[in-house]
């Protein structure tokens, strides 16, 4: 019924957006990716914040320049047919590392804490699956999805409460205990936790009210920041800097620490209720993609979204080149601050064009 | 139709999935869930481990089975038991680690604990122990008190008030105290005495070696300097005094503060405690229903504490242990990297300033 419609992103949808697909897996292992700054580090999520909010508005700016383009059409006009093509489809490839990122290092993590003894070829298919089926409804199920997520794991904002109690306040001081190496290590590091919000440059052309965005978008960035920095905060609180340093994944030891009468190895749970979060990561990723791929061939077709995800299924099981695929997962999210500052670029580009015509 | 197919192969994944047997897929009746592990020094290379996995009602002439080895590697003495046991070992339901005094005094358990904390499957909230004698009798030994032997065990070593004097040390809490250059791990003593268990006190580590043993009433103050709330019951005994001999406060509410002086040149430390409590026992000479003569007695149970916490912080001077982590205090206004040599070095040179005001709540319902 949406679909036929242009405009479907109400304001609600345009925050969510932004909110949830930023989460995604790294606010649980943001403190060790931190830990170059030791106990420095409780702060660093509100830096990323304002870095957000600066990095969106040439990015917003932009596109209510192209008020109908998504950023992929905005490539094609701004830098000709053939490099805006090339572009694009690296830009989709992007996307299709990405999402096989996100879900592998997910699925892997599923496999290490709860199904031990299994493959995971069977909860891969089943997550693409489920991902496939939220995409097919377009940008505004995505959406919407995005807003159940959020509601269905805040609950576990609660669990912080166990890491409070048994944390100790005084490792928030010293504030500024490091050096400039360990600040640029642990921003290098870091910085993915907040990327996801530049899909607007993709979805804005569907939000209703475009001059508003700007607005939503913030509040969704400073959303997540603030659950961000809740994790870290408690995780700094609670962990020693050994342990902030050597745990891969310092937020599933919170986890481990909650104690209810009626529930053990909550961590199991918890770790299995965040398949929402990437769903709605992944989801955003792959809608994405696919108009990518719609605007490189310029036909829109709903194969298209089936052939990403066969693709990504490809990578996330290629066999062979193991470490191939460890450093590209890990040095994919890089091209991530490239996308930061590529619509300052693309903004500079389009302030010269008329000049040039004009002359 | 299109859907329809589409929902099938979604169905027939969905199944097929469930019938791949890759690797072992186990179901519960095949499993052994160890509840206890003890390990016991053999010599520098080799460690005897013991399990003990506690038996559903009805299925088992015994309530617990106990299984022993000699190994090498934890993990490798699992699979042995294994082999032994008849069902696969494993480590999900684990809840104590009991280590006997040998093995702690030898500086292996870091490795051990490492080992364990690892393994994503078993839960942080794993308590450990170090036992007098030997951890093999404490899990093989009848307790005819408690019929379930890992129960009794379990229970020991939960959170209660009136052993709040405990650390109650878990694998979380010795990797976070022994990896961080501020604290010295503290573990509860356990003693085997006949027929039923005991905390006989607490045992010190410094450099992944547990180096001494202090007496119950002793952690209890390093519990207060911890700035712990709530504290377990205290007995004072008082010496060289004529009007009191002893009494017995309950209900103790503690109230921390502590400022240095953040110069770890000459570092000093501002202790204050204030402490609330009911004297619920009393032998002596005062009149406890008259107001001077409690705040006579007050004063009385000031000097006590302060002298034992004096004494106590003497001690750990002298061995150069600091599980409280004062040094703590001086790292929030470093700068740089905190390390062992500043802990050591705030430890040997820190004065403290002790400073108790205790209050008494009621003495009870009598006049």
């Amino acid at each position: 019924m949406d679909k036929d419609k242009f405009k479907v992103l109400n304001r609600y949808h345009v925050v969510f957006l932004v909110q949830n697909v930023m989460v995604g897996t790294s606010i649980l292992s943001l403190p060790n990716r931190l830990s170059s700054m030791g106990y420095s580090q409780w702060w660093m999520p509100l830096l990323f914040g304002v870095i957000a909010n600066i990095v969106l508005i040439p990015m917003i700016w932009l596109a209510l320049k192209y008020r109908d383009d998504h950023l992929f059409a905005i490539h094609e006009k701004l830098l000709g047919k053939w490099l805006g093509k090339s572009i694009n489809i690296f830009l989709v490839a992007y996307f299709v590392v990405i999402i096989a990122a996100v879900c592998a290092s997910y699925i892997q993590l599923i496999q290490v804490v709860a199904l031990v003894d299994r493959t995971i070829t069977g909860p891969l298919i089943i997550l693409l699956l489920m991902i496939i089926y939220i995409v097919n409804g377009g940008i505004k199920s995505v959406a919407r999805f995005c807003i159940m997520a959020f509601f269905l794991t805040l609950g576990t904002v609660f669990i912080l409460k166990w890491g409070f109690v048994e944390g100790e306040i005084s490792h928030m001081l010293p504030i500024f205990n490091f050096n400039a190496q360990e600040f640029y290590t642990a921003t290098k590091n870091g910085l993915m936790a907040v990327g996801g919000f530049e899909l607007i440059s993709f979805y804005f052309p569907y939000i209703i009210d475009q001059r508003k965005a700007l607005k939503h978008a913030s509040l969704g960035i400073w959303l997540c920041v603030l659950l961000t920095f809740l994790f870290t905060f408690v995780s700094v609180m609670f962990f020693s800097e050994w342990q902030l340093k050597h745990l891969i994944y310092p937020v599933l030891n919170l986890f481990k620490e909650v104690e209810l009468s009626f529930l053990e190895r909550i961590d199991v749970l918890g770790i299995t209720l965040w398949v929402f979060l990437i769903l709605s990561t992944t989801a955003a990723y792959l809608w994405a993609a696919k108009r990518g791929l719609d605007s490189i061939l310029s036909t829109a077709k709903s194969a298209h979204l089936y052939m990403i995800v066969i693709a990504v299924y490809l990578v996330v099981q290629i066999p062979f080149m193991q470490e191939f695929q460890k450093l590209l997962f890990e040095r994919i999210f890089y091209v991530m601050y490239v996308m930061f500052v590529w619509p300052i670029l693309l903004c500079i580009i389009h302030v010269m064009k008329p000049k040039r015509t004009r002359g | 139709m299109k859907k329809i197919i589409l929902l099938l192969f979604a169905l027939s994944t969905f199944f097929t999935v469930g019938c791949t047997r890759e690797g072992q897929r186990s179901s519960v009746e095949d499993l052994a869930l160890v509840s206890s592990v003890g390990l016991d020094y053999v010599n520098e290379k080799e460690i005897r481990m013991t399990v003990s996995i506690p038996q559903p009602m009805g299925e088992s002439p015994v309530l617990t089975e106990v299984y022993s080895v000699n190994t090498e590697m934890i993990q490798e003495g699992l699979v042995n038991i294994s082999s032994e046991a008849d069902k696969m070992i494993i480590l999900n339901q684990l809840r104590t680690i009991l280590f006997n005094e040998e093995f702690a005094r030898s500086g292996k358990v870091t490795k051990v604990i490492e080992h364990f904390y690892r393994d994503s499957t078993i839960g942080n909230k794993v308590r450990l122990v170090v036992v007098k004698d030997k951890a093999e009798e404490v899990l093989r030994a009848d307790y005819p008190e408690n019929e379930h032997m890992d129960a009794y065990l379990n229970d020991l070593f939960q959170p209660k008030l009136h052993n709040s004097f405990s650390p109650f040390t878990s694998i979380n809490d010795y990797i976070s105290d022994q990896e961080s250059p501020i604290y010295h791990t503290m573990i509860p003593y356990l003693e085997k005495k006949e027929n039923s268990l005991k905390i006989i006190g607490i045992t010190l580590f410094n450099d992944e070696k547990m180096i001494q043993i202090i007496t119950n009433q002793e952690s209890l103050l390093i519990q207060a300097l911890k700035g712990l709330e709530k504290l377990s019951p205290i007995a004072i005994k008082f010496k060289g005094n004529e009007q009191d001999q002893q009494l017995f406060v309950e209900q103790i509410e503690n109230d921390l503060k502590v400022t240095s002086n953040k110069n770890i040149d000459s570092p000093k430390l501002d202790i204050s405690l204030k402490i609330e409590g009911v004297i619920v026992e009393y032998k002596g000479k005062r009149d406890l229903s008259k107001s001077e003569e409690n705040k006579k007695i007050e004063k009385e149970i000031n000097k006590q504490i302060t002298k034992e916490i004096e004494d106590l912080l003497k001690k750990l001077q002298e061995s150069e242990v600091d599980p409280v982590g004062f040094s703590e205090y001086f790292r929030m206004y470093h700068k740089g990297k905190w390390t062992d040599e500043l802990t050591m070095k705030v430890m040997r040179t820190v004065e403290y300033n002790v400073n108790v005001e205790f209050k008494i709540l009621n003495t009870g319902t009598l006049k």
